[in-house]
Formats: structure tokens, sequence, C-alpha cells
């Protein structure tokens, strides 16, 4: 049977479009932050913290809310539409939004003179913040459906980012930490094993979201 | 159109699990059957069975031949349904016509013009076509039931399923309500859950009464009118006494000599002068719930 895919502007109207003030207000506060930082080695870190910190979390908190806050749930799930195809539009559609935030961040901070070289080049600079957003949004996601509470995986999101916070040097160097270490784009992105940091998160962020399409498919759990 | 047989549902497990369905087995056919039950009694459980989004913990649910405990035939179910649950979450953004589009979309409905000019039938069916650009945001209670039998309808369902779909609207609306189910019942299985006896009386032939999870009754309203002969009876007390001696007060008429009172029950005894009635079948509906308490009440003395 062919399926449609659901139109943009539907995919937009449907969301929670309140859930977009908070990425946004920290865009603007981090700016603002900036530009009232005299250091400019202090500028970098701060542009870094937006881009690496800020926005995961962000990220991994509207993925939790992506489905279970859905107003019309009980109507989402009695049309024949899979699983998988409502899990892939959403968090498509945050990753898209995170995006927009995360690529405009990076023009204003050329715009006003930021250097952001020291994260490396331009791929390396967008994996500094698409790996940990991945990882905290397919995490968020699990969370909220394994738990049956989108507020349950955004505490999770949260404390996840809290420990790997204020624990990051021992992440970095921890033979199996930095493996699990989101903030390394932006902590430590000469660090030897910064691939397959990234590596090991993107295949953890694949094993989580492939939880949450299981534990999607068993509907009852969250009406 | 649905088999069920010996279902049972189960929410959570050991000490505090919840028996919502009890070795339940009915078959319906197409046309208007009605599902009435008190609160609690499993009726939304069962909708949500047939609808594909609950699975049966134990016994078989088959609908147009699907078996509802499999993924396939869950989505073959979904695909030949339409559905209106108790709790109608809309999105107040978008327009009638919007809403009513998406669900279309989300039922695989893939051709855009004829998807677009079935819209415009269904929002014409239920009265909304001068209303369809309206955000819904601004409809009110009965506007959004009939935006929610719109959507139900928009796949030309062979089976729709609507819970509790009168709770809530003033009279007129469900007057409305009422006649178009009738209506669509014509050429399609519309199975309705309520626990409002009137919305029952008023439109179906067919019916079921379930308690704790358990069907009660299967048949015509006239049976179980039937079956509650002689066991309603109206008394007239002027000192404003209330006959409750086993008896249940099913309403009350204040009269200029008194107070006439329509009572569910045996004989009542302390009123020799209880004149016999003809039972309604809110009457029946009481009698057969309170025979269902007192059989248990005698089997736990027992």
């Amino acid at each position: 049977m062919k399926r449609s895919s659901t139109p943009l502007r539907y995919t937009l109207l449907t969301y929670r479009l309140d859930h977009l003030w908070l990425p946004a207000a920290f865009w603007a506060l981090f700016l603002l932050l900036i530009l009232f930082v005299p250091q400019p080695e202090s500028k970098t870190n701060m542009a870094a913290a937006y881009l690496g910190g800020a926005l995961p979390l962000l990220a991994g908190i509207l993925a939790a809310y992506a489905i279970l806050d859905d107003p019309a749930l009980e109507l989402q799930f009695s049309s024949p539409r899979p699983a998988w195809r409502t899990l892939f539009e959403r968090l498509g559609m945050i990753l898209v939004i995170v995006g927009l935030f995360a690529f405009s961040y990076q023009a204003c901070m050329a715009l006003i003179g930021i250097d952001l070289s020291p994260l490396g080049g331009i791929a390396l600079r967008q994996l500094a913040w698409l790996v940990p957003c991945l990882a905290l949004m397919a995490l968020g996601s699990a969370g909220a459906f394994a738990l049956a509470q989108p507020a349950a995986g955004a505490m999770l999101v949260a404390l996840i980012w809290m420990v790997e916070l204020l624990l990051r040097s021992w992440f970095a160097s921890n033979e199996w930490g930095r493996y699990l270490f989101i903030y390394m784009g932006i902590y430590a992105p000469q660090n030897p094993y910064l691939i397959a940091s990234h590596a090991s998160l993107l295949a953890l962020s694949l094993l989580l979201l492939a939880g949450s399409w299981a534990l999607l498919k068993n509907q009852e759990r969250y009406i | 159109m649905i088999e069920i047989q010996h279902l049972t549902k189960v929410y959570g497990r050991g000490a505090k699990s919840v028996w919502a369905l009890r070795d339940l087995s009915l078959s319906i056919d197409e046309g208007m059957f009605g599902l009435l039950g008190p609160n609690g009694a499993g009726k939304t459980t069962l909708m949500r069975i047939l609808a594909g989004i609950v699975s049966p913990s134990q016994g078989s649910v088959r609908v147009a031949g699907h078996d509802a405990s499999t993924e396939k035939g869950k989505t073959a179910i979904k695909a030949m349904l339409g559905y209106l649950p108790q709790e109608l979450g809309l999105y107040p953004e978008l327009t009638a016509r919007q809403f009513v589009d998406y669900m279309a979309i989300l039922k695989n409905m893939n051709d855009e013009p004829a998807r677009r000019k079935r819209v415009a039938e269904v929002l014409e069916l239920v009265g909304l076509a001068q209303d369809a650009d309206r955000k819904l945001k601004g409809f009110s209670g009965g506007m959004k039931r009939r935006a929610g039998i719109a959507h139900a309808l928009v796949n030309d369902p062979r089976l729709l399923i609507v819970d509790e779909p009168t709770s809530g609207l003033d009279p007129e609306e469900r007057i409305r309500f009422r006649n178009l189910l009738v209506d669509l019942a014509s050429d399609r299985a519309v199975l309705l859950s309520t626990h409002i006896v009137e919305d029952i009386g008023q439109t179906c032939r067919e019916m079921g009464v379930l308690s704790h999870g358990e069907l009660l009754f299967r048949g015509s309203p006239n049976e179980v009118i039937g079956a509650a002969q002689g066991k309603v009876w109206t008394v007239t007390t002027t000192n404003g006494h209330k006959p409750n001696h086993g008896m249940t007060v099913v309403s009350m008429l204040h009269l200029s000599d008194g107070t006439q009172y329509r009572l569910v029950g045996p004989q009542p005894g302390e009123f020799p002068e209880a004149q016999p009635a003809q039972p309604g079948l809110e009457d029946a509906y009481v009698w057969l719930m309170k025979s269902k308490e007192e059989g248990a009440r005698v089997k736990d003395e027992g």
C-alpha cells in the first residue's frame, strides 16, 4: 500500500508551537551573554556551550514530549499509520527545528566575529551539536515511552545532561566514559577518541530509537 | 462483523491488577448496536480493543475476519474503522477542514483531489460546511463532536465506533447527533457505547448491557423492557415520606396532592396502594443492574 507523508504544514500546525519559545529564548539569551562577555576566549566557550550543551538539552526535552503530549493521541493511535512513521516524523521535525537554531546561531556568530574554529572544521563543528542532540533526543523519547510519561523522559534527559556536565573531566578521560560523553565535541575536540565517541553515541542513539519504536507499538500504555 | 469469544482484559499484574473485562462473548452485525453500562463497566476498554488500540489479555476478537490481537490484524481493522473516542482531543490550531484532511492522510488516503472532495462531503454531512474553515479552538462542544464524527467517516468505514458521543452535549445537539448516527447505521455497523439510557432507546435495535466487565444482557431494547414487567410501580405519598425499602426511586413527580414516585423493585409491601406501571428502558436498565447487585450480595452471603 502506498503511504503518503504528512505535509509539513500539518506537522507544524499539530505541533505544540509554544514549545519553541524555549530554544528561541536560549538562542537570544546566549547571544546577549556573548555580547556582554569581554574576553574573546569566553565568547567562543559561550558559543560552544549553546551549540553542544544547551541545544542538545532542549532537543532531548522536546523529544520527550514529541508524541505523548499530542492532544489527539488516541485518534493518532486509531489510524493505521505504523509507529515508526509517527516517530520518524515527530523526531525528524524536532531535529529540523534544532538544526535551524544551530545554523542560524553559527551564522550569527560569524557575523559578530566569534571564532568557532577551536571546535574543529565545519564538519566536526556540526557533529559537536548534532551527535549530542541525537543522543539526548533518543534518550528523551525512549525514557518517555519506557516510563509512559513525557515529564519523566525530560527529567531523565536533564539528569544525564547534568551528571555529564559535572563529571566532564572523568567522562572525557575514562576508557568507557568517553564513549558515552555527549560534550566531547565542545569540551575536548582534540581528543583522539572524538570520532569513536561520536560513533558510539550514534550507535546508542539508534538502539534507543529502536527501543522507542518497540515501546510505541504498545499503544495501550499511553492512553 | 464482530465476533468476540471469551474476551478477558486485565490491566496491571499481581495484587494491583484490575479486571476490565471478564470472559465476554458477543457477536455484532451491521446496523446500530448500543452498549450500555455504568461508568467503569469496561465499555471504553471494549471499544479500544475493537479499535485495535488495546490488546486482549485472553480470548479472541475478530472484526470483519481480522484478528484484533495481532499487529497485522490491528492495522487491517484500523484501515476499515471510524473511531470517535470518549476523550476527544483535537488540534486547536487546525480548521475543521484541515483536521479532517490531516486525519484522512493518516488513514492513507493518498489521492489528494479525491481526499479533498471526501473531506468536503463529510463536513457537509455533519453540518459543518459553513464552519469548515474556522479553527477548532473556537468550536462549541457539539461542533467538536461533529468534527470528530466527520474525521471518523472520512474513510467511509465499514465499522463506526463511538464512545460516549453525547456526553456534555446540550439536548438539541444530542438529538441531532443521535439522528446522524441512525442515518449512518443504514449501510454500516455502528457501535454506540454510552451510559445514557435514552440514547440507546432512541437509536438501537440491538443492545448489550455491561457491568463490572461482564455482559449482563444481549438482545433488543424490547426484550430487556419485557424482563422488567411487574417490577415497576408508582406510589403517591402526601407526607413527603420517600419509599426506600428495597426499591429504587427512578423518578419523582410533584403533584398538587403529594409526590408521585416511580419505583423499581419487587412489590412495595409498605405501600399496598402502589400501582404497577409500564416499564421503560430506563426502568428495565435499573432493574437489571439491581438484580445483578442483589445476585452478587446473595452469592457473597451464601
